[in-house]
Parts: C-alpha cells; structure tokens; sequence
C-alpha cells in the first residue's frame, strides 16, 4: 500500500502531526505520516478531496461520503448526512495539557447562563437571592419577534444577574450565575 | 405586456419576498427601486434592483416600518407603486393610506378592507353578516382580565387567546384553566405590542385537532372575484406553519366548490381588490369555519403559483394597474401536487431557539420540478433582527406521492452551513408515514416530533468528518487556512495550501 501525495506547486509539504477530534462526543486521534493516515491506531484507505467550496469527498473502500466543513473561531462548523455539529481539533499535547490544568469541582460551584444567540433582555423572571428550580424561567429575551424564555438547568440560588432590561445582548454574553 | 399607470416600483420589503416580487417585475419590464437596513447592504435584493436606498439602522421599528421614509424614498426615485410584500407594513391601513395620499399605488387592497379584516373580531363580524360561519369567540378585544375571565367561562376550555392586530402565531397563546389565563394574557399582550405595535388581544374557542387549510382569492377593481383553490397548512410548530401543501389530502372537488366560494363570499363582503387569502379551520367531520382573512400575499403563495400556473405578483400588479382579471373561475385549471418548506435558521435541538450567523455554505437543490425563493446568499449574515426565514423549498410533481419523494430528494440535496436549519425537521415531516398517509392536523409536531428522533451519523460518517478536519487542521503553525481546499477558490480564498491524498496498491 502506497501513499501518494500530489501537492499544489504553491504549496507545503505533509506534515507530522496527531489530532484529537471530537465528533458528537466520541473522540478521534488521528494521525499520520508519509506513508500511512491512522485513525484511533488504526491505519486507514482513505481519499479526501475538496470538492469546491467547504464540500470535501471521502472516499474509503465501503463508501463515499460528503463532507462539508469550515472554520468558524476556534471550532468546525460541519455538515455531514444532513447533520449539522461543531467539531473541536486539538494537537494531542494541548489537549494533554488542557486535562492537567482543570481543577475538578470548579465547574460544579458555578453554573453561569449565556446569551445563546444576540438578543434583547425584555423580562428578568428573578432576584438575586432568590432559590430556582431546574426548568424555572429566568429572563425572556427576544430575537427574530419572538420571544424565547429561559430557563435554569439546575437548582441553584441566583448569585448575580448582569444584565438590565432592555439590554441588547451577544451571543454568549453572561446573563446570570447560579450557585 | 407594459402596464399602463406603472413604469416603476418600490418593494418595501427584505429578504426573499423582496427577491420574489423584483422577479415578476423585471418581467413585466418595470423598473425597481429596492430599500435596505445597514444590516442588508449587500443582501441580494438590494443588488439585484435598478436602484437602491438605504432606509435606516437595523431594527425593523427604524428602517422596514418607517413609513413616512418609504413613501419619500418611491417620491424621489419617482415610482408610481409601492408593493408591500408581507409581514411589515402590508396589512396596514395607514400606510396604504398614506401611499395614496401621496399620490402612489399600494399593490393590495384598499384601507378600509384592511382595517375590516386587519381587526380580527371585526372581520368575524362582517363575515358572519355575509353568511360565513366562523369560530365561536369574543366579539370585540378583552379590555380586563376580568372580561377575559368571564369569556372563558362562556366559551369553555381550552381557548386560544389572539392579537386582534395580527396573526403569524405572534401574542398567541393556549389556555386551559383559569390558572394559566393570567401568565398568558399578558405574554400574548406583550408579544402582540412588540410585533404589531398593539397589544389587543381577543379570545376565541380553540378547536383540538383541526386541520389549517386557506383559500387563495384574487379580485379586481370591477367586482370580479375567484379563488385558485386551497392550501393545506396544518404542518405547523407554535402556530407558525412549517410545511404547506395543495390540493389538500381530504379535499374533494365538492367541498373546494363550497369553501372556495365561501371565501369568494367573505372577499365580497369588504369589497376586496388584489391578492388575499381566507383562513379556514376544519373540524374533523369537514366542517368549515373562517378563521380570518391575510389582506396580503402570503409566504406559502409558490404553492398555488405551481399548482395553478399563475404568476400571483404579476397579477397583483396587473389589478394595481386597473386591468381586469384575466381569468374566469372557470378558467381556472388545478394540476398536479405542490409542496412547500420552509427552511427556517432554527435550532431544532435547542427549542427551535433563532440560530444567527454567517452563511459559509449554500449548496441548493435543483433538477426537475424544484423551486427556490431565497433571499440570501453564501458569505451573508442571518441577522436577529428579521424573521428566520432563509428560504422556501417548493416542488411540483404529478401525484402527491411523487411529490413527497421529490421533496425527500431536493431536501436531502439542501447545504447550509453557518447557521442551523429546521431541514432535518422538514425530513422527518416529509418522510413520515402519517403524513404520507395524509393522517394529521396542526397537532402532528407535538405528537410525532421529539429531538431523539432526529438521525444521527454513522461510525463511518463520523469517522469521514473526524479526518476531513484533522488533515485540514494541519496548516504547519497557522489555524486560520485550510489547507484541502478546492482547486478552483484556493487563490480567490487566499487559502496557501492544497493536498490530494489517494492510496493505490
């Protein structure tokens, strides 16, 4: 089995590299070298090919299998059968590196709610202080003329709410903690 | 072919309806003038018109409802009509009065059919004189909650409380108890101020299980009025419909006779002139009630264009330009089936939450009896100050089974990235067997739909995306190019590398 790679006259060569891809949950290591392309150890047949645009064609010996993919932030927005998701790659170091760095518990202290798209604040539900039930209403925002209430995900009692009404938002913005 | 008044028209509107209506236009070889928000610069309605004006800030309040800068706008660019498309400004009494004090035509009804039909317990009213029979309801708006309480109690649970000012599911909501009636009256008020500029509300018995099906009207200035036949429209999710189709499963040409003229009636009886549509709810033993009449062209109109042959814009501006209708009822042919999408930017994993951001791919469908009304293009952004709707997927086949599995195929051909889309929402409507069995009504979502049904990937699939982005994350230090790219763009991209691997024994 023989790799061939044809490159652009402009163009770089292959590198070595591994990567960890996580694809609706389930991680890939993927890597490859001259010769071979590996994914999870195991070496792969498989022809990838842009087709025009962000569409790539993966060819393997049981199917072909379109692609769609493109760079948005940190992340892949990607469309696969019809299914939208967001992919995260990671060179295996830092993501090594990322797990010695999390401190457990951190994320269970503090529950925070962001914004998640840009929007208007037209309705603030709670009072800092006060205990919340999962699936009770914490603030309405309003996007698209329609209005989208949102909810707590736990139990908590509101620490800080940090917007005021009629505050434009982004996406992500924080709205409230929970503790 | 030239009409006779009109040499040019200003489209006061955005996205795809904008695109629809500058289409006909340019066919009846009319000059356009398009209007655009700072959010809609490059938008392709903006460039696909004659001339352009830049309307305002963002927010629909400062740009798309401006009136008095509309009608400057088509006064400078010396238009002679306005068309108002939907939503915005087209059901509104006091702008097409305006347009016509300005000395401009408005390309739809007069302001009193507005203001009759645009008040919904006016409308049931004047349609009940005229012999229509209607849902039972309040006569006039709630003022108290106390009068809400009290119609409640005559009309019986559950009701449906209702913008007098609007429709499009906007300041609806369901009550079933008095403990509910409180929370929702005033959220159905606040939602109704905010999309309609009045917060009146009206209560009306809510019919479980009805199927949603509306009558296409066109009428001219000399009295004539037909129908182009029914639209079923029971796909739908918080009463905002997703997928419309014509005929109607349980349709015969009887009761299309009966409704249809039923709807001429209702037309009549406010001395209707140009595009509308009446509103009917069915029971299950195919009684009919009005539910209220759309003195505007509708988005799901490419449904009746492909089942009936006629260009509906085109004809709204023909009657706009005096001309009588050019058909007979009994000209009019229905053939074949047509079935419409909407692909909104929806996530449908997130309780259908708007999704916003930037189209990085748009691949459509094509090929025999598909149609597409899309008034965006790849590269441009889904903003959250408009409504979600990127496009509409229609397709004409023969039967309806032919066109269930036209419309499988051109949804499954459908791409957008960028944002999220309600398309693998419309797939599982349009494959599912009680639909294809023509078994539902506006409750078919709520019964079938749950996130978990949604397909997921495959191992391979998964496996194919794992590597299409590792080997396009290897860009030697840079993550901002990808590398496989495709041969044609990588210049224009500006994209430094591109790579084919292929294994060959």
């Amino acid at each position: 089995m023989r790799l061939e790679i044809a490159t652009h006259p402009l163009l770089q060569g292959l590198t070595v590299g591994t990567y960890v891809v996580v694809v609706a949950g389930e991680e890939f290591t993927v890597h490859w070298n001259h010769e071979e392309v590996f994914v999870n150890g195991k070496p792969v047949k498989v022809s990838i090919e842009g087709v025009g645009g962000n569409a790539y064609s993966v060819v393997t010996e049981e199917a072909r299998i379109r692609v769609i993919s493109a760079r948005v932030g940190d992340n892949y927005e990607v469309l696969c059968a019809g299914i939208p998701l967001q992919v995260s790659v990671e060179t295996e170091r830092s993501r090594l590196l990322k797990r010695f760095a999390a401190t457990p518990g951190t994320e269970m202290r503090r529950a925070e709610l962001h914004a998640p798209m840009p929007a208007l604040v037209v309705r603030i539900e709670v009072e800092v202080g006060q205990t919340v039930e999962i699936g009770q209403g914490l603030m309405i925002l309003e996007a698209m003329k329609m209005e989208n209430e949102l909810r707590a995900l736990r139990t908590g009692r509101v620490k800080e709410i940090c917007v005021t009404l009629g505050k434009a938002v982004e996406k992500g913005e924080l709205l409230i903690v929970l503790e | 072919m030239s009409l006779r008044q009109i040499a040019k028209v200003l489209v006061a509107n955005r996205g795809e309806i904008a695109v629809r209506i500058l289409r006909s236009c340019k066919e009846l070889g009319l000059k356009t003038v398009a209007v655009y928000s700072d959010a809609d610069q490059t938008m392709p309605h903006v460039l696909m018109a004659d001339e352009a004006y830049r309307i305002g800030p963002p927010p629909s309040k400062d740009s798309y409802l401006r009136m008095d800068t509309l009608i400057d706008v088509a006064l400078r660019a010396h238009a002679q009509a306005i068309h108002p498309g939907y939503g915005f400004l087209s059901e509104n009494a006091e702008f097409s009065r305006r347009v016509r004090r300005a000395g401009l035509l408005f390309v739809g009804p007069t302001p009193e059919s507005i203001t009759a039909m645009g008040d919904k317990t006016e409308a049931r009213r004047l349609v009940q004189a005229a012999g229509v029979p209607t849902v039972p309801g309040t006569p006039t708006p709630v003022i108290s909650e106390g009068e809400a309480r009290s119609s409640c109690a005559e009309l019986g649970f559950p009701v449906l409380l209702k913008a007098a000012a609007g429709g499009g599911g906007k300041g609806m909501r369901i009550v079933r108890s008095f403990d509910d009636l409180s929370a929702s009256l005033r959220a159905a008020k606040s939602e109704a101020t905010s999309a309609f500029g009045d917060g009146r509300v009206y209560i009306e018995k809510y019919l479980e299980n009805p199927r949603h099906i509306e009558f296409q009207i066109l009428a001219d200035a000399r009295g004539n009025v037909i129908h182009l036949g029914e639209r079923e429209c029971s796909i739908q999710r918080r009463h905002q419909k997703v997928v419309e189709e014509s005929p109607s499963v349980i349709m015969t040409d009887e009761l299309r006779a009966h409704m249809g003229q039923t709807a001429v009636m209702a037309a009549k009886a406010c001395g209707y002139v140009n595009a509308g549509t009446i509103e009917f709810l069915l029971d299950h033993e195919c009684n009919f009630y009005f539910l209220e009449m759309n003195t505007r062209l509708q988005v799901e109109h490419p449904v009746t264009e492909l089942r009936t042959g006629v260009d509906l814009v085109a004809l709204q501006l023909r009657i706009t330009d005096g001309e009588p209708l050019p058909l007979r009822q009994e000209d009019v042919q229905f053939r074949g089936h047509a079935i419409e999408c909407r692909i909104c930017a929806e996530d449908i994993e997130n309780d259908f939450l708007p999704s916003t951001g930037r189209i990085v791919h748009l691949h459509t469908p094509q090929g025999p009896g598909i149609r597409e009304d899309r008034g965006v293009e790849a590269g441009e952004e889904v903003s959250v100050y408009y409504d979600p709707l990127i496009s509409k997927l229609i397709v004409w086949a023969a039967t309806r089974e032919a066109a269930l599995a036209r419309m499988l195929r051109a949804l499954e051909e459908y791409e957008i990235l960028g944002v999220k889309t309600n398309i693998p929402l419309c797939r599982f409507v349009v494959s599912h067997p009680e639909f294809a069995a023509g078994r539902f009504d506006t409750h078919f979502l709520q019964q079938h739909f749950g996130v978990e049904k949604l397909p997921t990937m495959t191992a391979k699939e998964r496996e194919a995306v794992a590597l299409v982005c590792a080997m396009a994350d290897d860009t030697s230090g840079s993550r901002t190019a990808n590398p496989v790219s495709a041969r044609t763009n990588a210049r224009q991209c500006g994209w430094k590398s591109q790579r084919i691997l292929s294994f060959r024994d």
